[in-house]
């Protein structure tokens, strides 16, 4: 799976790439869950652009329309196609674990999970286990940086990318957190040097949001200002 | 989600889904005509709205909205609640329509210039005010993108140029324009309230 297209997303919810692409790149989405994910939320935004342009449209087209559905026959439902299962535990689910990966990472060069045989040394179990469960949720927020949050209920666990984030002096660090109605929980902190590595943090229970802050390095008990972001969980 | 009462659906979206579209494109996929005229008068402003703005002439967008909303009718029952919106999923069956025309004819020279103009004498066309609360919503976070993102985003949604085209007209790299334009509709997802 070399090459995948992790970073077309944004053309593809714009409709900017050519028919042979778009096709591909569709082909991608059924086997990658963090960019189906990724392209449905951009579609929801293209479609204010859509919505944004609203135009009455005279009147005679209301008839031209309802004539022409009157004689026109409809198309059967397609049949579904099945994303990889966890369950298979076949190079299916690698590789879809790996696009995860990718795609929290923004596809950076740092991770090569592209060889299957890097797949089984490189990819970590905790990881992979988060990514695949059945209620894995994303979320991604983009400011100062782009934090994306994989979060399993069911594993109590969430997967912790961060890139761009700004380079914090030594003496301070970023700490996560859950957050819901109770006094926020430590989710560790967060080392935004290098390479966007993902982190498995566990302790998710009932949280609500998920927050970042900037602490005084090795981290503190309880938050001593506000985040810098949030993430609702799923 | 488990947020209380949260959906899909972003909540600050006025007049963009209204509740029971995905419903209505259910009993139509049933042959439900009655439903389909309600469809109808939600989304025939839209789809002829952004036929319009992409290809620009008001006889060839007219054909490309009842082209788009005879499809829906056709496919209805390709609607896939788990895949998102139904409000996003006929409008991109517009959109994608309206590019195709653009893209088939052989007069796309002017496509820069009419994507770049801005809309005209807005106000005074969207006589609706949902439409006009929708349209101050995006054009205020259209403006929280920076200019190479709007720029790009612009190009492509309105204009109907691919990525490759959008790269080859300012200038930059591919992979400049790919994130130019995730980030951006990122940041004006999130803006708009939309949920991923
Ligand atoms: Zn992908």
């Amino acid at each position: 799976m070399s090459h995948e297209p992790h970073d077309l997303a944004g053309p593809y919810a714009l409709d900017a790439l050519t028919e042979p692409e778009r096709r591909r790149f569709e082909r991608h989405l059924t086997g990658c869950a963090a960019c189906a994910e990724e392209a449905a939320g951009l579609r929801e935004a293209t479609a204010r652009l859509a919505l944004a342009a609203s135009r009455r449209p005279p009147e005679r087209l209301r008839g031209r329309v309802l004539a022409e559905i009157a004689r026109t026959r409809q198309s059967p439902p397609p049949l579904a196609r099945r994303l990889p299962s966890p369950r298979t535990r076949g190079p299916a689910w690698l590789a879809a674990a790996a696009c995860l990966v990718l795609a929290l990472t923004g596809g950076g060069a740092a991770w090569h999970f592209h060889r299957d045989a890097e797949h089984a040394r490189a990819l970590n179990r905790q990881v992979a286990a988060v990514l695949t469960a059945p209620d894995a949720r994303t979320s991604t927020v983009s400011g100062q940086g782009r934090v994306t949050v994989v979060s399993s209920r069911s594993a109590g666990k969430a997967v912790v990318t961060a890139s761009r984030l700004p380079r914090l002096p030594s003496t301070r660090t970023y700490q996560m957190w859950w957050l819901g109605p109770f006094a926020p929980r430590s989710a560790g902190t967060l080392d935004p040097g290098g390479e966007a590595r993902p982190v498995v943090t566990a302790g998710l229970g009932d949280a609500r949001r998920f927050g970042v802050t900037v602490e005084p390095a090795g981290g503190s008990p309880r938050p001593t200002g506000a985040p810098i972001l949030t993430l609702p969980l799923g | 989600m488990n947020e209380p009462g949260g959906g899909r659906r972003g909540a600050g979206a006025v007049g963009a889904e209204p509740p029971d579209l995905a419903e209505l494109l259910g009993r139509v996929a049933r042959g439900d005509q009655d439903a389909f005229g309600q469809v109808y008068e939600r989304l025939s402003g839209p789809v002829y709205g952004i036929a319009l703005r992409v290809v620009r002439d008001p006889a060839q967008a007219e054909e490309v909205a009842q082209d788009v909303l005879v499809e829906l009718w056709r496919k209805a029952s390709h609607y896939r609640p788990d895949r998102g919106g139904a409000t996003a999923w006929a409008l991109t069956v517009a959109h994608r329509r309206a590019v195709d025309r653009v893209r088939s004819s052989q007069a796309d020279r002017d496509r820069e210039e009419r994507a770049g103009a801005p809309p005209r004498e807005y106000d005074e066309v969207a006589e609706e005010v949902g439409t006009r609360l929708e349209h101050q919503q995006v054009r205020r976070c259209m403006r929280g993108l920076t200019p190479t993102q709007r720029e790009s985003i612009t190009l492509a949604y309105y204009g109907g140029y691919t990525y490759r085209e959008v790269a080859e007209l300012l200038g930059v790299g591919l992979a400049a324009v790919k994130s130019r334009m995730r980030d951006g509709l990122i940041r004006l997802r999130d803006c708009l309230g939309v949920q991923p």
